[in-house]
């Protein structure tokens, strides 16, 4: 054997061993697209009379409501039966829920978690009797999940900071960051996307503020604004924050350009009335989740493996498309514009 | 400084302290137009800490503020939005007086404490409130409305501060120079004694919870208006506030002790805290931790200069 070919058998080892993770994770589902279920797949599920179990940490926000909405909606049109309960932010609560789907003996679960770390023990369980667990949010720090899907929240700030800084065509523009006070990592991407995007565009960052009540964030931008004359732009990290920042810089009449994570009502009817300091909201595909979730946990009855981690691209919601989106984020709502 | 002038007047200078402390540190916070600013945000849980006085001085509890106060600002948002016009604050008020009503009836005819009574009011108001929108935020488009209760102007106040000085000025009077503002302090005092002498205990504690849960209706319909949207989550966690602001003030948790004017300087505690650490950008849990000492401080400092020792005040 020559050194040449040692050399090229060597290489051709090599590249087998980094290739082959590279191709069992090709050969995953990692997508919402590469979940959708074929013909032949949905005739079988008719006849497996399937039953999944839907825990919802809350159904008060926006975001929870529209996962709940679309993965009903989809699992009706399947003939999956599918029950639906709400712990309003009680893990134990959650937990309760959790082992009353198992004595019901449901052929899958999908939940998003109040507690991470709580319900791993819940999910331990499932995995003792063989019942697929399917997660929206954050993964449990136990037991085995056949996957954890999650919207992409650094890109979606990113993006949706990106065209606010856009807006503002400053050098060393100031900018202020409204967000919420919880340590989650989706929180903490959504905060590295919008410091990514300020400082990729030359701006400063020169106050970050965060609260859970949306009238306690409307005085926190408020006093922003009043502290800082040469502020430019906000930059919300999630819904309540950019109603706040909405109403502050409309109250302060000044020229202030706001961008935000998360498309809701509001935003979309404040993009609808044109007169808005809004260029830019990253939308959650929820509905789409929603309805992702219940392919997942058909396809893994089926047999086909998930990846690990799916993530979901988020809309860029603006004033040139805003229609196009709602139709996509809340499917078959009426607008409220 | 004696230890009863402390005692008197501890609270107002502590706040004077902290009011100068951050005019020293922070330009903007001493800028005319925030202290404007303070006294409009001030305005919900200005109203929250008063009705709160008179249940506590009553010795009495109500956690139910914060989400009567949610659920009112559902009510009034959804009538407005179905064009009831005017009609839509009675609506609110009245949704407000009526889980007052209900907490009073428990708490007084039923015989359930109030800490248990109103913590049912709690989830009752919450699960409506939640009920009705669905968890969807309510749009409302009624400008004249939002004008009147928190955005209006008027010689450069803001609607909702003029609020504020309205309830505070009603409830002054009411509670330091009615013959049922002193029958209040009768009853938290001694509820015992306050029927020996023949006070209408129940029926005065009655008005008490009833007025109380009206005055939240007032209160949800200044936070809707501020944002301009209502949601079920709206006011939850009010009633924390209210009581710290009430405890701030000194008023005692047991009842026959406080005032009206000491809340309000409470209130005011906490607002300009809350302003001045925003503005200077302190990190939000920096600022749990710092209005958590200065809160303790003062209450510490009250307690010594009334001479208190363990004893629950």
């Amino acid at each position: 054997m020559t050194r040449f070919t040692r050399l090229a058998l060597a290489v051709s080892a090599f590249s087998l061993l980094t290739a082959a993770p590279a191709a069992a994770q090709d050969a995953c589902l990692g997508t919402a697209e590469a979940l959708h279920l074929s013909d032949a797949q949905l005739a079988d599920v008719i006849d497996r009379n399937l039953t999944f179990g839907f825990l919802t940490n809350n159904i008060s926000d926006d975001f929870s409501r529209t996962l709940v909405a679309g993965g009903e909606a989809y699992a009706e049109e399947i003939g999956v039966e599918l029950i639906v309960n709400n712990a309003d932010f009680d893990a134990n609560t959650q937990l309760s829920q959790f082992d009353a789907l198992l004595q019901r003996q449901v052929d899958g679960i999908f939940l998003t978690a109040v507690d991470a770390s709580s319900i791993g023990q819940a999910v331990n369980r499932a995995n003792r009797d063989g019942v697929p667990v399917f997660i929206v949010g954050g993964a449990p720090a136990r037991g085995e999940v056949i996957a954890v899907m999650n919207a992409s929240s650094y890109q979606g700030s990113f993006d949706a900071g990106a065209v606010m800084m856009d807006a503002i065509g400053e050098a060393n523009a100031q900018v202020a960051i409204l967000g919420i006070p919880f340590a989650l990592q989706t929180i903490r991407d959504r905060e590295k996307g919008i410091l990514d995007a300020v400082g990729a565009a030359g701006g400063q960052v020169i106050s970050m503020q965060s609260d859970f009540s949306q009238d306690r964030l409307l005085e926190l931008a408020t006093n922003v604004i009043q502290a800082n004359p040469d502020l430019k732009g906000i930059f919300a990290t999630w819904s309540l924050a950019v109603n706040a920042a909405t109403e502050a810089v409309e109250q302060s009449g000044r020229d202030i350009v706001i961008a935000g994570y998360d498309s809701e009502v509001p935003g979309y009817v404040e993009l609808a009335g044109g007169d808005t300091n809004i260029v830019a909201l990253s939308g959650q595909q929820a509905s789409v989740q929603g309805r992702a979730a219940i392919e997942g946990l058909v396809q893994s009855i089926l047999g086909a493996e998930l990846c690990e981690e799916i993530i979901t691209p988020n809309l860029l919601v603006t004033a040139d498309n805003f229609e196009d989106s709602w139709s996509v984020q809340y499917p078959g709502a009426e607008q409220p514009w | 400084m004696t230890r009863a002038q402390i005692a008197n007047y501890g609270i107002f200078f502590a706040f004077a302290l902290v009011v100068i402390g951050l005019m020293l540190v922070s330009p903007a916070f001493r800028a005319p137009e925030n202290l404007v600013s303070i006294g409009r945000q001030i305005a919900v849980l200005g109203i929250a800490s008063f009705a709160m006085t008179f249940v506590i001085l009553a010795g009495e509890i109500d956690l139910s503020v914060g989400a009567v106060a949610s659920a009112s600002g559902v009510v009034t948002a959804m009538a407005l939005a179905a064009g009831m016009g005017p009609w839509a604050i009675l609506v609110g008020v009245g949704v407000g007086a009526g889980f007052g009503l209900m907490n009073g009836l428990l708490t007084i005819y039923a015989a359930v404490p109030s800490f248990i009574a109103t913590l049912v009011s709690f989830f009752i108001a919450q699960g409506v409130a939640l009920t009705l929108t669905g968890g969807r935020t309510i749009l409302f488009d009624a400008d004249w409305f939002r004008d009147l209760f928190a955005t209006g102007t008027v010689f450069g106040l803001r609607s909702a501060f003029l609020w504020l000085i309205f309830a505070f000025l009603a409830l002054w009077w009411l509670l330091a120079r009615t013959r049922f503002g002193a029958h209040v302090y009768a009853i938290g005092g001694n509820q015992q004694s306050a029927r020996m002498l023949g006070l209408a205990v129940d029926r005065i504690k009655l008005i008490i919870f009833t007025m109380a849960g009206a005055l939240m209706g007032l209160v949800g319909m200044i936070l809707i208006s501020r944002i301009g949207n209502a949601r079920s989550d709206g006011a939850i966690g009010l009633e924390f506030d209210a009581i710290a602001a009430v405890v701030i003030g000194g008023t005692a948790l047991g009842g026959g002790t406080g005032s009206l004017l000491r809340s309000l300087i409470g209130v005011m505690l906490i607002g300009v805290l809350n302003n001045g650490l925003a503005i200077l950008n302190v990190d939000f849990n920096a600022q749990q931790v710092i209005k958590g000492v200065l809160v303790i401080a003062v209450v510490l400092l009250d307690r010594w200069a009334r001479g208190l020792k363990g004893a629950s005040a």
